[in-house]
């Protein structure tokens, strides 16, 4: 749509064969996606576990194709770049750098792994822009030959933010990339992405459930259910004033560490149905208190708000 | 309230295939009455799981536990023999673990795994476990229990199963339930269901609750009092809201300052953070342990800290009251430079 997009997803859906009770069936983790993520934004992706959060991050780092619809980064479809190329353009973190780390390999050689794939410069010059990038995201320099195993979960997650920097990538999908940390390294972390985002002028997407995390770092989130997003907006926004029932009960189910505000457990909704078997309707209705007869005969279309849209039938009152 | 456990002076040491000895807990005291929940939080590593684990009397061998007081309603819990045990486990002491994927066993209905508690606890017959277990079920929330209990564990959903393990540690009525982070592998959804049913079960029998988390919002909501430890020691306790809201150790308020809570800091902001790491569980003790990591530190930090009663039900490990850092660079002062 605009020029300056950075990432462009356009009714993408994505099918899996799966067996349900002994019988093929389609699993349809996306059910057409569209997102539009401009050049330095800092977009968060939040939403259950299978709501498709990780589904969509795989479909912008091109490890799978959209069943239908199209992902382009900077104005061309995914596909249609070489691999090489495309890890010069996007980058992902992972969630647990306890897996995404080769144990085998030295920090060093972790680090420099993109460029060497990639056959730039020599040993020498990827050694310095391993040195720069350690020293980038706080790293010091005496582990350039430690193993993963010798440093802790924190450091880890360091060695994976500079391997996906070093080949200098304009968009960072990070994956959960603090739930596998200690509270007190978790800040360091999100301290980090954010301090490059901004000397970087990175576009990060951010997928996250932890809310508290995504009010921290994001201008705007998407919030997914079931394969869909049923609500787009600034986070500010978002956050005090959602439109989406479900959207507020994500928002409800926040534990401050302040004493006094325990959440209303009634309010509190029953499970996400199993994707194979997605409600008609709007995907959201078997656990929707607002629910009606439309809720569940007719998926709601999308309506454009201020910075974003929403998809509902009965939206909760902006003024409230 | 009467105590229902009282631990003083706890310490677990583990030797290793080295030769080296491991201590991940070092003196640790705490109490929880009827009707009360403790919570118990620390970063991974802290002892808290071997805490919890010692009051079931299931720490692994070759680990030993040592401690000056450790009973359960009464009744004196050191050197008790591995029947004994067996008599507390379930019945009076249950435990519900972190992980409900991997906590149930996957070859078992759930009906098989929730009756054989009953009948061998309880000395019931099938008939009635089976009932039993079907009104509990009902009790924690799960929807046509009956036909639930001929399921196996992988068909039902993480939070389904979390209530499973909840229905099964009820089921003999223990006094005291320790739930080892509950909610870590669920979603937030689920997760206030979870706590909120905790809650109310607690409220409906007095039962008594030890919750072990990483999460200061899951002890905000839902402990009485709470246990801060770092190191295999307790360093701050007492009221929730008291700690939480006026934190009197450094690592306390470090933890405070390095969540980011919606409303509560600034957006996009330096989030507080504790430089460096743990310290290894092994040597002596002959310094305050978080002397490396505290802005605060000072000589007079370089000498074992004991934990000294403040007013009320709070105690505290540190040398250096809230009065006399006012002012000095904190947690705050420690954020990211990126170069």
């Amino acid at each position: 749509m605009s020029a300056q997009a950075a990432l462009s997803i356009v009714g993408a859906t994505r099918d899996y064969a799966v067996s349900f009770h002994g019988q093929r069936r389609i699993l349809r983790a996306l059910r057409g996606i569209d997102l539009e993520v401009g050049q330095g934004e800092v977009v968060a992706i939040v939403g259950e576990s299978g709501c498709g959060k990780t589904t969509l991050s795989r479909l912008m780092l091109g490890i799978e194709p959209p069943t239908s619809g199209t992902v382009a980064v900077a104005g061309k479809p995914i596909a249609s770049y070489h691999r090489i190329e495309r890890a010069g353009l996007i980058q992902p973190v992972f969630q647990d750098p306890y897996s995404s780390l080769n144990p085998r390999q030295t920090l060093g050689s972790i680090i420099a792994a993109p460029l060497a794939v990639r056959g730039d410069g020599n040993a020498r010059s990827r050694q310095a822009a391993v040195a720069e990038m350690m020293q980038a995201v706080g790293l010091p320099p005496h582990l350039l030959n430690a193993y993963p195993s010798q440093i802790s979960g924190g450091q880890r997650q360091r060695v994976a933010i500079a391997r996906a920097l070093i080949a200098q990538p304009r968009i960072l999908i990070c994956d959960e990339p603090t739930s596998a940390l200690d509270v007190s390294v978790q800040s360091q972390i999100i301290n980090l992405i954010g301090a490059l985002q901004k000397k970087l002028g990175l576009t990060v997407l951010l997928i996250s459930h932890n809310l508290a995390v995504v009010y921290h770092m994001a201008e705007r989130v998407a919030v997914m259910y079931l394969g869909t997003v049923v609500e787009t907006g600034p986070t500010e926004e978002l956050f005090a004033r959602p439109r989406h029932p479900y959207t507020r009960s994500l928002l409800d189910a926040v534990l401050p560490p302040t004493p006094g505000q325990r959440p209303s457990w009634s309010e509190v909704i029953a499970e996400p149905p199993n994707p194979v078997e997605p409600p008609p309707g709007c995907p959201f209705n078997p656990r929707c208190s607002r629910a009606s007869d439309i809720c569940r005969t007719q998926m709601p279309e999308q309506t454009a708000v201020a910075g974003g849209m929403f998809r509902c039938h009965h939206p909760l009152d902006a003024a409230a | 309230m009467s105590a229902l456990i009282e631990l003083e002076d706890l310490k677990i040491t583990i030797p290793t295939a080295q030769g080296r000895i491991l201590q991940p807990v070092r003196g640790i005291a705490l109490s929880v009455a009827r009707g009360e929940t403790l919570a118990i939080v620390g970063e991974s590593g802290c002892g808290k799981s071997l805490t919890a684990l010692s009051l079931m009397g299931l720490v692994p061998k070759p680990g030993r536990v040592d401690a000056s007081r450790l009973s359960f309603s009464g009744q004196s819990l050191i050197d008790l023999r591995e029947a004994e045990w067996r008599k507390l486990r379930g019945p009076r002491i249950a435990m519900i673990f972190q992980d409900p994927m991997t906590s149930l066993d996957p070859c078992y209905t759930i009906g098989s795994q929730m009756t054989e508690v009953m009948r061998t606890h309880l000395g019931i017959g099938r008939a009635e476990a089976r009932e039993r277990a079907v009104s509990l079920l009902a009790r924690v929330g799960i929807p046509s229990p009956a036909a639930r209990l001929e399921q196996y564990p992988h068909q039902l959903s993480g939070g389904l199963r979390q209530r499973v393990m909840i229905a099964m540690a009820l089921s003999c009525d223990p006094d005291l339930i320790i739930a080892d982070e509950p909610t870590t592998a669920l979603d937030v959804t689920t997760q206030a269901q979870i706590l909120g049913l905790l809650a109310q079960l607690q409220h409906e029998t007095g039962v008594g609750i030890i919750l072990i988390t990483h999460d200061l919002g899951v002890v905000a909501t839902m402990a009485h009092r709470v246990a801060v430890m770092y190191a295999g020691q307790v360093v701050e306790t007492g009221d929730t809201a008291a700690v939480l809201t006026a934190p009197a150790h450094p690592y306390t308020e470090g933890l405070l300052q390095a969540i980011p809570t919606p409303g509560g800091t600034a957006r996009g902001a330096l989030l507080g953070s504790i430089p460096g790491i743990v310290p290894p569980p092994t040597g002596t003790v002959e310094a305050c342990l978080f002397m490396e990591r505290c802005p605060y530190a000072r000589p007079v930090c370089a000498a074992p800290v004991p934990l000294v009663p403040l007013d009320g039900e709070r105690a505290l490990r540190c040398v250096r009251p809230i009065a006399e850092r006012a002012g000095e660079p904190g947690f705050e002062e420690q954020g990211e430079v990126v170069s």
